[in-house]
């Protein structure tokens, strides 16, 4: 058994520095489609170029290397539009203005009216979902080519 | 399932104006979890993609491995279902390697993962990689014939709970669950339960029931991949070694724990290490009036009762680091492994004098691996790779040491037609359980070749291969003495296929195989020589369908005549809305699948080892 602990020991030691920055393991053709679906969507729903975006729980650095088109702003009453992926305080405590956002999970869609729609992961395929009635209070409209994503109702 | 030649190559870098929908197909391609754990340069490689397992309602191992070509899954007398080269009927499957992720699951003294992982649920499986040939050596592996790698999906991209509960028309069940999501955005786990009965077919008194009880945790935080798992099995040992093949009584129970840790370091996440635990507890009981033959301690010793109680644990480390250049990568591993196996036996001979064994032995195994991969133009790719493997023993077994080589060459040529090259040498560890029986057993050293054409057409593929393997001191089981044996001879075949891929629609495939394995003397008569697969993949409105059809050729085993046998699978599924869909499986069904030959001290009985069953599954994801 004491074998055992100096492994694991060993081994805490050994990546205890590595893991609090780092990102999880995916491909960076996952992450450049990702990146132009956001840029795509967001240049579509603000209509404009560049689209001045604010960024919650995802790498800035990703739309950076790969969106033309966005516009990473600090402050987020600048912005045109919210890409989150997390719902933290940053976002009730910054947004005096409210401005349209994407989600990357589902459940901020749901929790946030701000959010006009989704991207996000399930059962191991993406998604993509807007919501009638919140791009209505936007007064977002968006091409005919995202009849297919647009629902009337949260789940 | 398909054979892939490059993925990289599907993903097109065009993305500028692309309408959302294609954007969103290419999305899923990229992040499919094949693209980023395919290893073309370890060997000729069959994929089972999440599509494929679905349709095919493949829910365990065995419904995968049955489909192999060059291979046979068949039920040992202990009821265990293994997995081996065609042409042999080996009691201790050594040489297949089957991981979980990274994280690979044997016996220490068997080396062998079948005895518990026979039945492992693939619920939770994304995908499943089968290299065959022995050219897979970066993995972290040991020697491998075959490595079968079980890819858990990746529960950032699930964000659901599953259920299946599966009914046979017997009292067979299997009941899966798993809660698999992202917490946020570098924090993600899968839970997952599974029970499961397998009432398979008995014969007269003789039974091969199983029951096995399936745990898995896996987290991901940030680089950081932890997983655990718990199997354990409770199952009849139909034959055992009963002298007579009627076993009076037996029981097996066995479960297998682990808890891994893997990370990647440094800022391009080059360097990859990984710490894991096993421990492996076995019990098996036998009783037999008429005798049973025992490998341990001596093989002349009968009993009539046997009790083995073992105890195996194995600390390892893998470490591994991947160089880089414009067209060349330089991967540098190393491989450190300290096991322990005790066994405890009490066996009561015929004349009901107790006789107690035990034994423990200890074993470090270490390994270094230096393999590089070159792109010399945008056509030609090769790969070669040297690993120095060593066993240290205790004093009264010998150590092992010796180096094992491999090369792959792949030339793309015009007209989508490729060749590739794979060849090397290695040699096959001896197992505990081998050396504790045959003390004199010597390790088997192999070599192969071989060469693959394959021509790409818009909607299909084919692939012909051709191969040639030597064996020297190959090891084998012999059945009538009970004893692992070194072969005298060289043993040498040739072994040829044919791949056929053809799209008959946007969701619709055929897959065909045909082989056949041409031994240079007909010394082996365990199994056939030949086989052919047929895989048809569809979707039909609200219905997924799959028709497999495996066929192995019969053989004269000791003036036994085995029929050939056909294994006619069908499975139909039904998807009532997004989230539940009902489905119907039959397995053999012509009730014509391949039967085994068993030894007895004055008899040969044959069994089929894949019953023919139906059944019912309810599968829904919320």
């Amino acid at each position: 058994m004491n074998r055992h602990i100096i492994f694991v020991f060993l081994f805490v030691l050994n990546i205890c520095n590595n893991i609090v920055k780092a990102e999880p393991l995916r491909s960076e053709q996952e992450i450049k489609i990702e990146v132009k679906i956001l840029e795509k969507i967001s240049v579509d729903i603000v209509k404009k170029n560049p689209v001045k975006v604010y960024v919650i729980g995802y790498n800035k650095n990703y739309l950076k290397k790969y969106a033309k088109k966005l516009l990473v702003v600090e402050n987020c009453n600048e912005a045109d539009i919210i890409i989150a992926k997390e719902n933290n305080e940053q976002l009730k405590n910054t947004c005096k203005k409210k401005i349209p956002g994407i989600a990357l999970n589902y459940l901020l869609l749901k929790e946030n009216p701000n959010f006009i729609g989704a991207l996000f992961w399930y059962k191991g395929r993406p998604n993509l979902v807007f919501i009638s009635f919140r791009l209505e209070k936007f007064k977002i409209k968006l091409p005919k080519s995202y009849g297919r994503y647009i629902e009337e109702k949260i789940w | 399932m398909k054979k892939i030649f490059t993925l990289l190559g599907l993903v097109s870098t065009s993305l500028a104006d692309e309408s959302i929908s294609a954007l969103l197909e290419k999305y899923e391609q990229a992040g499919r979890l094949e693209y980023k754990t395919v290893q073309e340069g370890e060997g000729h490689v069959i994929l089972f993609s999440k599509e494929d397992l679905e349709r095919m309602q493949a829910y365990t191992l065995k419904d995968v491995l049955k489909t192999i070509k060059f291979y046979h899954v068949y039920s040992d007398r202990y009821g265990r279902y293994l997995f081996n080269y065609s042409l042999l009927f080996s009691q201790n499957v050594t040489t297949v390697r089957l991981f979980i992720n990274d994280h690979e699951v044997s016996a220490v003294s068997t080396r062998t993962p079948f005895s518990i992982w026979d039945n492992i649920p693939l619920d939770n499986i994304d995908h499943i990689e089968i290299y065959l040939g022995e050219s897979a050596i970066k993995f972290g592996n040991e020697y491998a014939s075959v490595l079968i790698k079980l890819y858990t999906k990746d529960p950032s991209k699930e964000n659901v709970i599953y259920t299946r509960i599966s009914k046979d028309l017997k009292s067979g069940y299997g009941f899966s669950i798993y809660d698999a999501r992202e917490v946020r955005s570098n924090l993600s786990y899968m839970l997952m339960f599974n029970i499961s009965k397998f009432d398979r077919k008995s014969f007269d008194s003789l039974s091969r029931d199983a029951q096995i009880h399936y745990g898995y945790l896996h987290i991901d935080y940030s680089n950081l991949h932890l997983e655990a798992s718990y199997i354990s099995k409770d199952s009849d040992i139909f034959l055992g070694s009963a002298l007579d093949n009627r076993l009076d009584d037996g029981n097996f129970e066995g479960n297998h724990k682990y808890i891994s840790l893997t990370t990647r370091l440094l800022e391009d996440k080059s360097l990859k290490l990984t710490v894991s635990f096993d421990e492996i507890k076995t019990y098996t009981y036998e009783k037999d009036q008429n005798g049973l033959l025992s490998c341990i301690p001596n093989p002349s010793i009968i009993f009539q009762t046997a009790k083995v109680k073992t105890l195996e644990n194995s600390s390892n480390i893998f470490i591994q680091k991947e160089y880089t250049f414009d067209n060349n990568k330089l991967l540098i591993s190393g491989i450190y492994k300290n096991r322990r196996y005790e066994l405890k036996k009490e066996g009561i001979l015929i004349n009901t004098i107790p006789l107690y064994t035990k034994g423990k032995a200890d074993e470090e195994y270490f390994s270094l691996l230096m393999q590089g991969e070159s792109k010399i133009n945008k056509n030609i790719f090769f790969v070669a790779g040297i690993r120095y493997d060593n066993y240290q023993r205790p004093s009264n077994f010998e150590d092992i040491q010796g180096f094992m080589i491999k090369g792959e060459f792949v030339h793309k040529l015009p007209k989508n037609i490729y060749y590739k090259i794979f060849g090397g040498s290695f040699f096959v560890p001896t197992a505990f359980i081998e050396v504790a029986n045959n003390p004199n057993l010597q390790v088997q050293k192999n070599k192969f070749i071989t060469v693959e054409l394959e021509k790409k057409y818009k909607k299909s593929d084919i692939i012909l291969a051709v191969g040639h393997t030597s064996i020297k001191d190959g090891i084998y089981f012999n059945p009538w003495t009970l004893k692992f044996q070194n072969l005298q001879e060289e043993l040498s075949f040739t072994f040829y296929s044919i791949y056929a891929k053809l799209k008959i629609s946007k969701t619709g495939k055929i897959l065909l195989d045909i082989f056949k394995i041409d031994p240079n003397k007909d010394i082996l008569p365990f199994s056939s020589k030949e086989g052919a697969g047929l895989h048809v993949f569809e979707k039909i409105g609200k219905f997924d369908t799959y028709i497999g059809i495996i066929y192995r050729d019969g053989y004269l085993f000791d003036n036994i005549e085995i029929d050939d046998g056909i294994d006619l699978t069908v499975a139909v599924k039904y998807r009532l809305n997004d989230k539940i869909n009902i489905g119907i499986k039959g397995e053999n069904l012509l009730n014509k699948a391949l039967k085994v030959p068993y030894v007895g001290i004055s008899q040969i009985d044959t069994y089929p080892s894949i019953d023919r069953k139906i059944y019912i599954t309810l599968v829904s994801s919320f």
